[in-house]
This record gives C-alpha cells, structure tokens and sequence, in this order.
C-alpha cells in the first residue's frame, strides 16, 4: 500500500457520506479503498473511542496523520477532523485530489442519528443546532483543503460518484 | 496587554502622515501592501462619510521589516503619507510658525478638544484635536493587517456586520455556513455594511435624514472570528483572560462606547438554563448546543466562534454645531466646524475587525510560540486542540 502515487481524499462532515460515496469510487475507478478511521481501529485493535478515553485525542490525531501517509493510489475516506492538523491539510493536497462532500446541516441531522439535533437555545448567532456550530468552525478548514466541493443533498451516491469521476476528468485535461 | 505583540503608531491627523510600528512578529509571514491596502480602503469606505474620504486615497509603505516579500522577524514599520499634507503645512510646521496662525478656541462637545486643553494647558485645541482625531485609526488598520494575515496563515478568519443604525435594526442572523469571509463580502457590497438589503436601504435613509439635519447618527456591529482553538488566553490572571485584552483594544477605538460578548447585556435577563451552552460528543470532537458565550469561557477560548457586538456613538462633530464656550473669552459660541461624516458605523466595524486582529494573533503567538511561521505551524499541529 505505501507508495508515492497519487490519491483521491473525500473530507466533510460526519454523515457527507464519504465512506459510501469513497467505495463506490473506488470500485469505478479500480482502485483500492481505505476508510481512516477503520483503518486506525484495525491497526490498533481498538475502537475509535475506545483510543480516545485511554490515550486522548492527540494520540488519535498523531495516528490519524500517521496513517493518512501511507496511502498511495488509493480512495481515501478520511475522518471528520483530519483537516483540524494544517500538516494534513498541506499532505492531502500534495499529494492528490482532495473533495470535500457537503450536505444542510438539517441532512447531516437526518443521516446520523446519534447526534442530539433537537433545536434549542438561539445563541447570539442565531445558531440552532450544534452541528451547525461545528459547521461554523471548521467551514474555512474544509473549503480551503477541498479542490472541489460537492453537495450530496438531494442525488444518489451513484449520482454523486459519477459527478466527482467527471470533475477528476476534467482537472486532469 | 499584548504579551507577544507591541504597535506604536504617531502622526497627527493634518501632519505630514501616520507613522506605525508592529514589533514581534514571527519570520517568513508573507505580507504586502497591496493586502494592507485592502484593508485600508474597507476602512474609507460607507454611506454617510464626508469628502476627506475622497482626498484620502491611503496608501502604507511598508519601511522595514520586511525582504522580498516575507517577514524578517524585526520590527515592522508603516508610513501612511498624508495626501492633503501641503494645504495644512503652515498649519502644522513642526518648526516655530512666523507669522500668527489661527488658534482654535471653541471646544466641541464629545470630543477630547476641553478635557484635552485642561490636560497640557493649552491655549489652542487644534494642539488636542489633531492627534486625538480618528484619522490615527488608519494606522491601527493597516498594522492590524498585518495581524489578520497571520490569522488566515493558522486557519482564523475575521469579519463584521453592521446590526443597527441609530434606531434602525437588522434582526436576522447571518446564514448558517456563512464564514466570516463571506459576511464581509456580503457586507462590503452594501453601503452600510449591513446583509439585509433592505435594511440597508432603511439605514441608508435614515443616515441621509441626520446628514440634512446637520446631525449625526451612531449604531451596532458585530464582529465574528472562526478557526480559533480551544485555550488562546487563560484565566489564572486578571489581565490574561482573553476578552479583557480583546475589550481593552477594542474600546480603545473613538467613539466605542460598549462592547459585549455573547449574549452579552440581553443574558443579564434571562435564567441560567437558558443561557447555558451545552455540551456533546460526535464521536471525534465536542459540539456545543448554543454559543451565548460568544466563544469565550473562563476568559479562554473554547474553539467555538468569537462573536461580539460593539456601540458605537454619534460621532461628536455637527454641521449643525452645539452650544460651547470660548476658551479665550469665556463667552458662548458654536462649537468649531470640521470637516466631518455623519455616520461612521460601517468603517468602525472594519477598525473593530483589525483591533481583534490584534488580540487574536497576539494570543496565538503566545500560546504557540515560535520565531518563525514553520514552527509556529509545527507548534499548532503538536499541541493545537479543535
């Protein structure tokens, strides 16, 4: 798997479907797929959360950016906060083409379940729902990471790998 | 209250220029003055400003501290000329005037011009009201700019919006998935800095009226800064805690009159359970429910974003002139005329930006260190936490 080829990273939010979307891909484009945080949790034989009550988040960050550099000619579906690291940012971006999958927060809520979407307290921003927060902070990190951005609202996944195969074609002429 | 950070800045307002200097930067921070310039001419911009702005076109040299096109790590030095310079040379001749110049003596209400005179003992207000001019906020713009570069280097973006001209209000909150980039973009468009577009026609309307009243007319804006990690300031001392030097440097600006954070004056109202930003989990980060501490808690930054408004009064100098008393005579007069905008609110909201600029690099720098842009990003990706 390590290598110096060029890879194709999917970044967003949690429920942008880059672990669907990242397989579909993968299988048009006859390449192997990596899923990041799958990949952490088989290499350390421990869950994700699990990683994080024992050795803390910088722990898990430092495996994260570890892990993120030995793919090589593959369709990597990273997790939510890679981009949170500005090394992984700059790797990402040398190192192949970097889709950033957006969806309303309203869809993020409606696609994971395991968020607490109720509306609550209006704060002085106006902001309803704590994934919109989240949204709010790390926004500039995607975008600026992303060579393209995709929306997924509303189209397959089907729909949505084509698109991204199509725009890969047209970066690469 | 700047820890990493020291600025200076000289110049009167009708004096040959403004001077400033921005000393503590890290080496290898690409800046230009094309990006200062940027800056410098958001701040001239807004509905209700008076023509010294079309004079003005300003422009900083850069005069040290820079080498082909990045930071040196030495003291960064502006000069800011001031174009209208030849009309007042005489005026303002540092050395001794030959002949009589006029002397200021009517002291204008809500200006430093009485407490000014009674502080040196002057005998002539254009020696207060010269310096004490806002005019000196250019210079604060154009080295807070340098400032707002590094912010976008570590992934920290700075904007505002104008909410309220004197009583003219707008309600709705910026969108969700609106970066502080693009609420200044938006905002840029309109001629009060205001998103709404027709609360921006209202607020246009109600600056025209006061301008032929010969009155004047204060407002609201609200700065938003996202990207910033969590503990950027502390809470171990009064004078680290981060909203007491980003309000220090923000009311320093003329006219400022409050600042609140958050929910700011409204929580004093509510119930704590209603105030509360509760806390989540999604499996790779915290989430907060709400943002009533406008990014601040315990005087740190929690990684949420900093959201502030700030009051900005009527600006003191009328067409239409008040009551004031000669300070020769001790007979009643009208107050002095200068040129003068009735409504300043939109360009303040730019100045506000670029003091926050300053707190914010400022306690960057001091919690990740470094004496150059490579480490100072190898720090925030060690001990970063978002």
């Amino acid at each position: 798997m390590s290598g110096n080829r060029e890879n194709l990273y999917l970044i967003g939010m949690m429920g942008s479907g880059k672990t669907t979307i990242g397989e579909l891909l993968a299988n048009k484009l006859e390449k192997p797929f990596i899923d990041l945080d799958s990949f952490i949790e088989n290499e350390q034989d421990e869950t994700i959360s699990n990683i994080f009550s024992r050795d803390g988040e910088t722990h898990f960050r430092n495996l994260e950016a570890e892990a993120l550099k030995l793919a090589s000619g593959c369709v990597v579906a990273c997790g939510g906060g890679v981009v949170l690291r500005r090394g992984n940012r700059t790797f990402m971006r040398s190192r192949g083409m970097v889709i950033l999958l957006t969806a309303s927060v309203q869809e993020l809520s409606r696609r994971v379940k395991s968020i607490d979407s109720r509306p609550l307290l209006n704060g002085p921003h106006g902001r309803v729902n704590a994934l919109e927060q989240l949204w709010d902070t790390r926004q500039t990190k995607y975008t600026k990471t992303a060579h393209f951005s995709v929306d997924t609202e509303g189209f397959t996944p089907k729909d949505i790998s084509e698109k991204i195969i199509c725009m890969i074609g047209n970066a690469n002429n | 209250m700047l820890v990493r950070l020291k600025f200076l800045t000289a110049g009167e307002s009708h004096g040959q220029g403004l001077m400033g200097i921005l000393d503590g930067l890290p080496a290898g921070l690409e800046i230009d003055e094309a990006y200062i310039r940027t800056q410098l001419v958001r701040r001239q911009r807004g509905h209700g400003r008076g023509n010294r702005m079309k004079i003005e076109k300003d422009f900083a040299e850069i005069w040290s501290g820079v080498r082909h096109g990045k930071t040196l790590g030495s003291p960064v030095g502006l000069l800011l000329k001031n174009r209208d310079w030849q009309n007042w040379a005489k005026k303002m001749s540092v050395e001794p005037a030959k002949e009589g110049v006029k002397k200021v003596t009517l002291p204008r209400p809500g200006h430093a011009d009485l407490a000014g005179i009674q502080k040196f003992g002057f005998d002539d207000i254009r020696n207060v009201l010269e310096r004490s001019s806002a005019r000196e906020t250019a210079m604060r713009v154009a080295l807070g700019s340098i400032c707002r570069k590094l912010l976008e280097e570590t992934g920290i973006h700075v904007g505002s919006r104008v909410v309220q001209i004197h009583d003219v209000v707008d309600k709705t909150p910026p969108a969700v998935g609106m970066t502080p980039s693009k609420i200044n973009e938006i905002a840029d468009a309109s001629p009060v800095r205001c998103l709404e577009s027709n609360v921006s026609d209202a607020m246009v309307k109600i600056i025209d009226k006061a301008k032929e009243a010969g009155d004047s007319v204060g407002g609201l804006f609200e700065v938003i800064a996202c990207g910033l990690p969590y503990g950027l300031g502390a809470y171990t001392q009064w004078d680290r805690k981060l909203h007491a030097r980003i309000s220090a440097l923000m009311m320093s600006v003329n006219a400022f009159k409050g600042i609140e954070i958050g929910g700011g004056f409204g929580s004093s109202a509510k119930f704590g359970s209603e105030v509360h930003d509760e806390i989540g989990w999604n499996e790779q980060s915290y989430l907060r429910y709400s943002n009533n501490a406008g990014g601040i808690e315990g005087g740190i930054s929690n990684a949420q974003p900093i959201v502030l408004r700030m009051a900005m009064k009527p600006i003191p100098t009328l067409i239409k002139p008040l009551r004031s008393i000669d300070i020769h005579s001790k007979k009643p007069k009208e107050a002095h005329k200068e040129r003068t905008d009735s409504c300043a609110v939109p360009a303040a909201s730019v100045i506000a930006e670029s003091m926050l600029c300053f707190a914010l690099a400022d306690a960057m720098l001091e919690k990740f260190g470094g004496d150059s842009m490579e480490q100072l990003h190898a720090h925030i990706d060690a001990s970063g936490m978002y």
